[in-house]
């Protein structure tokens, strides 16, 4: 694409200086989305108002008191996920912050690795651990908590356990990187100033970091509202949400136009929660942008007066506020400390423990799972590298990802590019709309693709598999290659425009190596996105296209058998390595995001 | 330097014109609130670096000491381990004779400024001055009362109600100096507070600290890498090296009459030159540098025969161009004219390397490079270090 | 030059679609039918008596696709011109809905001689012009024998019966069958089931609600639900339950009372890829010897009497074709839950779906 730029900046020097502004790098990740990502979705909303009348399909959506229920439902699961998230996220935060070296970079591992895997696979880490032969039945009823097995699945507890640890690591980096933004000696300064631990925490770190907070809570709730995986396998019937009633819908041959009604009133109601919180947070908080942390915009702040202001205020400041200050400073030093290594450490082994069951258990001789395992073996490693279907399927995957790794990165880092290089107006709408594909709910932008793929052959292709799951790897790829580029140095670029090169020699010979580890880290996420996806492959492929996770759904709603370990601990593997890899360049790019 | 050390100097002798509140030191002690501060034999190790090396130092009621040293010198660990923010791994520390390891941070009174001033962003100047007293468990009328006056005595009172990101750096280095002093505490830490601005602002900032000083009368540790700071304003200075004091004594006394030649080196510019000893007769010593050049030094070394290094400053080396048997000629590599002072870089025959400043006179003509020239001391200007 | 520039870039967009196209055309010259399949232990039993030998035969590669419900994909499909599947099971009431839209006529007179044979034995309700009945499906009540090992569980009566049959229970997340079997257990007549009165089966369903461990919505779920103990007593499909008795001689038992018999149909959409190489898998799958075969693997019939006498009396005891089974169990009305609701807004079924989920997430 580089090349035809210098090609065109010959004839008519406006055109040419035109150009030379890279804001037309934006146009193929532009056309990219208005194909696949907004054309779609305008058409769901044509079909949903193509009943006899435009509203007749909403009508039924709002009459029928299960949607509204679940609707309902929903919502409170995803609060209650965003709450619960918050609460264990924060000290999970805090203890990462305040640990160093291997410490904090084991439990700083143990929250990002599971963030890596997919959300299959770790929902059927909780399966297992929490089903009748699971570990955690075994411990309990060999303690004598439990006379007999108890049935810990299929119930609100089990689908809010498991959308938490799901969600929780998201929320842990967003607050981490709100906390880690703080000047470390204002907690000294508080206790210079005569405040405790706890009360400097309350006081100060806590509202300084309640942008973080916010941001978090608003990721995990819009996330968990379009959840799908998790409450399907871990739910009872009485945990249904709405983007359930999607796929379930999608099941009835009548229901078009209110299936695609159905996945309207979800993504609206997901807009509309985004734009509120867009309005008081700024939209950066989907992309873990910076301006929620300058929490002093003069015309947000709140009125100076109002502290000292208010004779009732100053009361309950006299009467309740101080003296609570002052008796959160007489607590034991240790109080904060250990809360929040019991919290942390709890957290962490929600995290972690699933995922390591799973992992013995995919050596284990037994042909059923149970934990722990009778003895050990390969056996069913065997199996799944001697099962075409299997190999077929991780191949399939493999390729798959490659492929939209190439599209997502070629397309992101020419956007990125775009918009940081450029002059052009309206930049924050822009990364708006190239990042706005995470927050779609998987489910209503899979059935949104399929009658586009249908009319356009792509469906049951790789090609056309590839380009749906670049919807999601490209905002990965803009806000991983954007912050990268606003790490290069342009007087480095500028210095060798100066000594003669040209354009694309600058490009090649100082930019590209200056962003070429965040290209790698982009890549690597963008691969591993299409690696992970279920959702929109459950609804864009086709029998001769099976991809891993697709055969992996397959299998853990018939049965739980060890094979699925074994392509678990193998995905574990994966992104272990990668993330090992990567880690240099992670580390980059969260310095370049904070 | 030599500048500073007259200011100081002056001051000293109460020719400089007293602050207002306070007639020098004298009337220090009288009105000290102060708490002395003993370190003894402090150690503090990361892994197997020890930043503090069983440091000992004692620290007079209301005495403003300044720990100076570059950084990786143990300084601020230092400051830490008297702060409570980190633990001791040997010796102790006793505050008005009481060891105070067992008592938390928030609990020792003192008050601190920070090197990045570390004001809670989330509160207005009012609510982080005020911020000591309540958790002090001041009541609302005392509170606003002290925030008040403090906030006058720092010339804040305007800012009252703006929030930190509002202001200027050395005007939130003011307000954290507010904060650090409103409840009158006996002890205020000072962690490199000035390095954050630029020059002209730090030098009326130290000029604010030093009077502040003297009207509070608190003991104040004092953290700097900056020389010149820590000469300006420190009743004594403890010279860190290392994690171990090298020195510690009034700035006149470091300046003069350094102890090791890093001392000699780290505060203000120095000649050290190699000489043999060829004779000494009391405080007075003659030696001879490698060309053969023999001149006295004041010494109280304990050392008569052998090598010795003897600190010339810069500014004390006389120049002639005229040959002069008592003189030692060298040869100018460079000449720098810095309007009323001259930097010369000189070499001996030897090849030594001979920094001096003098005053620029009308009368004489820059040296140029390869000019020789004729350079000379006094005895009591040059210093043999012990 | 921008308008050369924008040329370029649809110039590469368009080949990008045609090379895609171009894929997806060779994809579908090649030779090969794209076949529906229930996958699980019935799914690997087709693969091996079916598909393995018939791709050695024909050289005829057998796609196989797992997909509970077809009906909406096909309608999909064929609405936007694009069939994907060759060879389809759908629902009976499927083949009404659908038929017009969506669905080919079979032509019967290519079948091969053995399938004509089998066919000629079979109702001619189950050989309609846009699709035939391959299998027999039974749903019936089946239930753990260590936890049931005096007394056991007779019908729906005894199945809803938590005092004298204490245990957890597990029932398809459907209104099909749940609502009847609720009616048989709250004392509606076998004759008079249909129509179904919702809100009374709503009203049964509601009392076991608390002793329902899982609500399942996959075939293979109920038998693994009762093999790991998390279910006692379940409606489960016939087939692999009988599988369990019969061949891998499980802990598990089931009763024909009050079950329900009714025909999965194989159908081919329109525009199938691979219409010709459908037949010739059609053909295959109705001859009779090797229907029997299949059903030594997997007990799921092909609904005719040469299949049925064809097997040992032993391993067609359960079978949902054997008449003693017939008779016990009740002739389910596929027509009913295809007709439109009484609200008009979609079906019976979907209605039904609405209320069951409503109650279920009370």
């Amino acid at each position: 694409m580089s090349t035809i730029a210098i090609h065109m900046a010959g004839p008519t020097t406006s055109l040419s200086e035109r150009l030379k502004d890279p804001a037309w790098l934006l146009l193929p990740a532009a056309a990219f989305l208005a194909f696949i990502y907004l054309l779609p979705l305008f058409d769901l909303f044509r079909i949903s108002m193509s009943g006899s009348s435009w509203s007749v399909h909403f009508e039924r959506v709002f009459a029928v008191s299960l949607y509204w229920d679940s609707l309902v439902r929903t919502m409170e699961i995803s609060f209650t996920v965003a709450l619960l998230c918050l609460f264990f996220g924060y000290p999970t935060a805090l203890l990462i912050h305040k640990t160093s070296g291997w410490r904090q970079a084991i439990i700083a591992t143990a929250v990002v690795l599971p963030y890596f895997i997919a959300i299959l696979i770790r929902t059927y880490s909780w399966m297992v651990l929490l089903g009748k032969n699971g570990p955690i039945n075994k411990l309990a009823v060999s303690l004598g908590i439990f006379d007999q097995p108890a049935q810990l699945l299929f119930n609100r507890g089990s689908v809010l356990l498991g959308m938490t640890a799901v969600l929780l690591p998201l929320m842990v980096l967003s607050i981490y990187s709100s906390i880690a933004r703080q000047d470390p000696s204002l907690v000294r300064a508080g206790q210079a100033s005569g405040a405790g631990p706890l009360a400097v925490f309350w006081r100060v770190l806590l509202p300084l970091t309640l942008p973080g907070m916010g941001a978090g809570f608003l990721l995990v709730f819009v996330t968990a509202l379009g959840f799908f995986i998790t409450p399907t396998l871990l739910g009872g019937p009485g945990d249904q949400m709405f983007a359930m009633h999607i796929t379930q819908q999608a099941d009835f041959a009548t229901s078009e136009g209110f299936l695609q009604a159905l996945a309207v009133v979800l993504l609206v109601i997901t807009l509309v929660v985004v734009a509120i919180a867009g309005r008081f947070l700024g939209f950066e908080f989907i992309w873990g942008g910076n301006k929620l942390s300058d929490s002093t915009k003069p015309s947000k702040q709140r009125h100076p007066g109002r502290w000292t202001g208010g004779a009732f205020s100053a009361k309950i400041a006299d009467g309740i506020g101080w003296p609570l200050m002052r008796l959160l400073s007489r607590m034991p030093l240790s109080t904060g400390t250990w809360t929040v290594r019991m919290l942390g450490g709890f957290v962490l082994m929600v995290l972690t423990v699933p995922i390591v069951v799973v992992m013995i258990l995919s050596f284990s001789k037994a042909s059923f799972l149970t934990f722990p395992p009778p003895g050990f073996s390969l056996r069913w490693y065997e199996k799944f590298f001697s099962d075409t279907e299997w190999m077929t399927a991780f191949t399939n995957s493999l390729v798959i990802a490659a492929m939209s790794a190439v599209f997502a990165v070629t397309l992101g880092g020419m956007a990125a590019l775009g918009i940081v290089r450029s002059s052009i107006k309206g930049k924050s709408a822009i990364m708006l709309l190239l990042v706005s594909p995470v927050i779609v709910p998987p489910v209503v932008l899979g059935l949104s693709l399929y009658s586009l793929f249908l009319r356009t052959d792509l469906a049951g292709t790789m090609g056309g598999l590839a380009a749906a799951h670049a919807i999601g790897g490209l905002p990965l790829v803009v806000v991983i290659m954007a912050a990268s580029l606003q790490g290069v140095d342009r007087r480095l670029e500028q210095a060798a425009a100066v000594h003669g090169a040209s354009p694309l020699t600058v490009f090649r010979t100082v930019t590209l190596p200056a962003i070429a580890p965040g290209m790698a880290a982009a890549a690597f996420f963008a691969f591993l996105h299409s690696f992970d996806e279920l959702v929109l492959s459950l609804f864009l492929s086709s029998a001769q296209l099976r991809t891993l996770p697709l055969r992996l759904w397959a299998d853990v709603n018939y049965q739980l058998n060890p094979v699925l370990a074994v392509v678990s601990t193998l995905e574990v593997l994966l992104v272990v390595g990668g993330i090992a890899l990567a880690r240099p360049v992670l580390a980059g790019r969260s310095k370049a995001l904070a | 330097m030599a500048d500073i050390l007259a200011m100081r100097a002056a001051r000293r002798d109460g020719a400089f014109g007293a602050p207002e509140t306070g007639s020098g030191s004298d009337t220090r002690s009288a009105t000290a609130i102060g708490s002395s501060i003993t370190i003894r034999d402090v150690v503090k190790t990361y892994g197997g670096f020890a930043a503090a090396d069983h440091i000992s130092l004692d620290i007079e009621p209301g005495e403003f000491i300044t720990l100076l040293g570059p950084s990786g010198s143990g300084k601020t660990t230092l400051l830490n381990l008297v702060a409570g923010f980190q633990k001791l791994d040997g010796g102790e520390i006793l505050v008005d004779d009481k060891p105070v390891h067992n008592v938390p941070p928030h609990r020792r009174g003192f008050g601190m400024v920070f090197q990045s001033y570390a004001l809670f962003p989330n509160m207005t100047v009012t609510q982080n001055v005020a911020f000591p007293l309540r958790m002090a468990g001041a009541d609302r009328e005392t509170t606003e009362r002290r925030v008040a006056e403090t906030l006058d005595i720092m010339r804040l009172s305007e800012h009252a109600a703006k929030l930190p990101s509002q202001m200027s750096g050395g005007q939130q280095q003011r307000v954290a100096i507010a904060r650090a002093i409103v409840r009158r505490p006996k002890v205020v830490l000072m962690d490199e507070p000035l390095s954050a601005l630029d020059r002209r602002l730090r030098e009326s900032i130290q000029i604010e600290i030093r009077d502040l000083h003297q009207r509070l009368g608190s003991t104040i540790l004092f953290v700097t890498h900056d020389q010149g700071e820590a000469l300006t304003m420190s009743d004594r200075i403890a010279v860190l090296d290392a994690g171990k004091i090298v020195q510690v004594a009034t700035p006149v006394e470091i300046y003069r009459h350094p102890s090791t030649k890093f001392v000699a080196s780290f505060v203000g510019e120095s000649n050290l030159i190699d000489a043999e000893i060829v004779q000494k007769r009391g405080t007075t010593m003659t030696l001879k540098n490698p060309e053969g050049y023999v001149f006295s030094a004041e010494s109280r070394s304990s050392l008569d025969v052998g090598r010795a290094t003897v600190l010339v400053r810069p500014e004390r080396i006389s120049i002639s161009s005229t040959p002069n048997a008592s003189a030692l000629p060298v040869t100018v590599r460079s000449a720098i004219f810095l309007g009323e002072i001259l930097r010369i870089e000189a070499e001996t025959a030897s090849g030594e390397r001979l920094l001096i400043r003098c005053t620029d006179s009308a009368d004489r003509a820059l040296p140029a490079p390869g000019d020789t020239l004729y350079a000379s001391w006094r005895a009591e200007d040059c210093w043999v270090l012990p | 030059m921008q308008r050369k520039f924008f040329g370029k870039l649809a110039g590469g967009v368009a080949a990008a679609a045609i090379y895609l196209a171009a894929a997806q055309g060779a994809a579908a010259q090649s030779n090969e039918v794209i076949m529906q399949d229930p996958g699980g232990a019935y799914g690997e039993a087709l693969r091996k008596v079916m598909y393995d030998p018939f791709e050695k035969e024909t050289g005829i590669k057998v796609v196989t696709v797992q997909e509970a419900r077809s009906g909406p994909r096909i309608k999909a499909q064929v609405d936007a011109g694009k069939t994907e599947w060759d060879l389809t099971f759908i629902f009976d009431q499927e083949t009404k809905l659908l038929g017009d839209c969506c669905l080919a006529d079979i032509d019967y007179s290519k079948l091969s001689e053995s399938a004509q044979k089998t066919l000629a034995t079979m109702p001619e309700n189950l050989k309609r012009p846009k699709g035939v009945a391959l299998q027999v499906i039974g749903v019936a009540l089946a239930y753990n024998t260590e936890k049931y090992t005096g007394e056991v569980p007779q019908n729906w009566a005894d199945f809803w019966n938590v005092e004298k049959f204490p245990g957890t229970r597990c029932l398809p997340a459907w209104p099909r069958f749940v609502f009847e079997a609720a009616l048989m257990a709250d004392g509606v007549k076998k004759e008079d089931i249909y129509p179904i009165d919702m809100e009374r089966a709503l009203k049964k369903i509601e009392e076991i609600k608390p002793h329902v461990s899982k609500w399942w919505t996959t075939a293979a779920q109920a038998p693994q639900l009762l093999l790991d103990g998390e279910a006692d007593m379940c409606m489960a499909y016939a087939g692999r339950i009988n599988n369990l008795v019969v061949v891998e001689g499980a802990p598990v038992d089931m009763t024909w009372n009050d079950g329900f018999v009714y025909y999965d149909f194989f159908s081919i959409p329109k525009g199938a890829p691979h219409y010709e190489n459908a037949l010739k898998l059609l053909s295959y799958r109705l001859d009779a010897d090797r229907a029997a075969a299949l059903t030594q693997e997997y007990p799921v019939a092909l609904p005719s009497p040469l299949v049925y006498e064809a097997a040992p009396k032993d391993v067609s005891r359960l079978w949902a074709n054997n008449p003693d089974n017939i008779a016990k169990a009740i002739a389910w009305s596929p027509d009913y839950w295809g007709a439109q609701s009484a609200d008009g807004r979609s079906t019976n079924e979907e209605y039904g779906q609405e209320k069951l989920n409503e109650l279920l997430a009370k």
